[in-house]
């Protein structure tokens, strides 16, 4: 871990996969994982003393296992309960995120996790993250980036 | 007795969580009522009779908040029992929370946790409960 930022984004991360997904995430990724590629995103904004974006992407292990496992169901998932679960999971883990960060009482706005595009998010030109944690969890992986607004820093 | 529950989540997953939960909880259930927002939740206040609401403070159209708020100035609702489940942790929010007379589960929570409060805000004891009043398959954590 690289910054408290980031310590405390896993930490998070960890916290929601174990508990809402009953998941067990490693900190180190295998071949396997390495190699699985993301295929959904969400993105949350926060905003209070330091503000910014917490951007989740999955791999299509995750984006179906999160939901079966939250739902307890066997068989396929529908899509809508699939990105419902991952913003769900961005949104349980940026709440629990931010007061690790400030260490505070502050209360922040978070808003509604809406789905991103992977390729704007990755691309060589797009804005690099402040911070950014990378979950293995079963056969896929759960990228996390921080963006913090420059102005607020 | 049966109890109407109503759930207040922007997410549908964890209104399917929650209820599930429910049903494994040995708590006698009536009715259960599903709301995206505040002022869905509002719209079934006024058509249904409900004991307890379990409420997600961060959703679109109206918060948390401001349901509780309206809630708590509506003669017929004022007395509702209320139960937040929310990622805050800011102890001057829940504080206030609190002050309106509401109990809090920190997500995520578990199971167990959110049995244990809603046994407590009920009122109902464990002889009362229907089933063998512990979760089944308990073990994982929601």
């Amino acid at each position: 871990m690289q910054n408290k930022q980031e310590a405390e984004l896993y930490k998070a991360a960890v916290l929601t996969f174990e508990d809402l997904c009953l998941t067990l995430p490693t900190e180190s990724l295998d071949d396997q994982q390495q190699n699985a590629v993301p295929v959904a995103a969400v993105g949350l904004a926060f905003k209070g003393s330091w503000s910014g974006k917490l951007v989740v992407m999955v791999s299509a292990e995750l984006l179906s296992l999160l939901p079966s496992n939250m739902l307890a169901m066997d068989g396929p998932v529908a899509k809508r309960d699939q990105f419902d679960a991952l913003r769900e999971v961005a949104n349980v883990i940026c709440g629990n995120m931010l007061p690790g960060v400030t260490r505070s009482d502050e209360a922040f706005i978070i808003s509604p996790p809406e789905i991103v595009n992977i390729g704007e998010t990755l691309a060589p030109t797009a804005p690099k993250p402040s911070a950014e944690v990378h979950i293995g969890i079963e056969r896929g992986r759960a990228d996390l980036l921080l963006f913090i607004d420059k102005a607020s820093a | 007795m049966a109890f109407n529950l109503l759930i207040v989540d922007d997410s549908s997953v964890m209104r399917s969580m929650i209820i599930r939960i429910l049903h494994l909880s040995g708590l006698p259930l009536g009715e259960l009522h599903e709301a995206a927002n505040g002022r869905e939740a509002l719209a079934v206040l006024e058509k249904n009779w409900i004991d307890l609401a379990l409420v997600d403070l961060n959703m679109p159209v109206m918060s948390g908040e401001e349901l509780i708020d309206r809630v708590r100035t509506d003669p017929a609702n004022k007395n509702l029992a209320i139960l937040v489940v929310s990622t805050e942790t800011s102890v001057t929010r829940i504080d206030k929370l609190k002050g309106q007379g509401v109990g809090f589960v920190h997500k995520p929570f578990t199971p167990e946790m959110l049995r244990t409060k809603i046994l407590e805000m009920t009122g109902v004891s464990d002889a009362e409960q229907t089933g063998s009043g512990t979760l089944q398959g308990s073990g994982p954590d929601f």
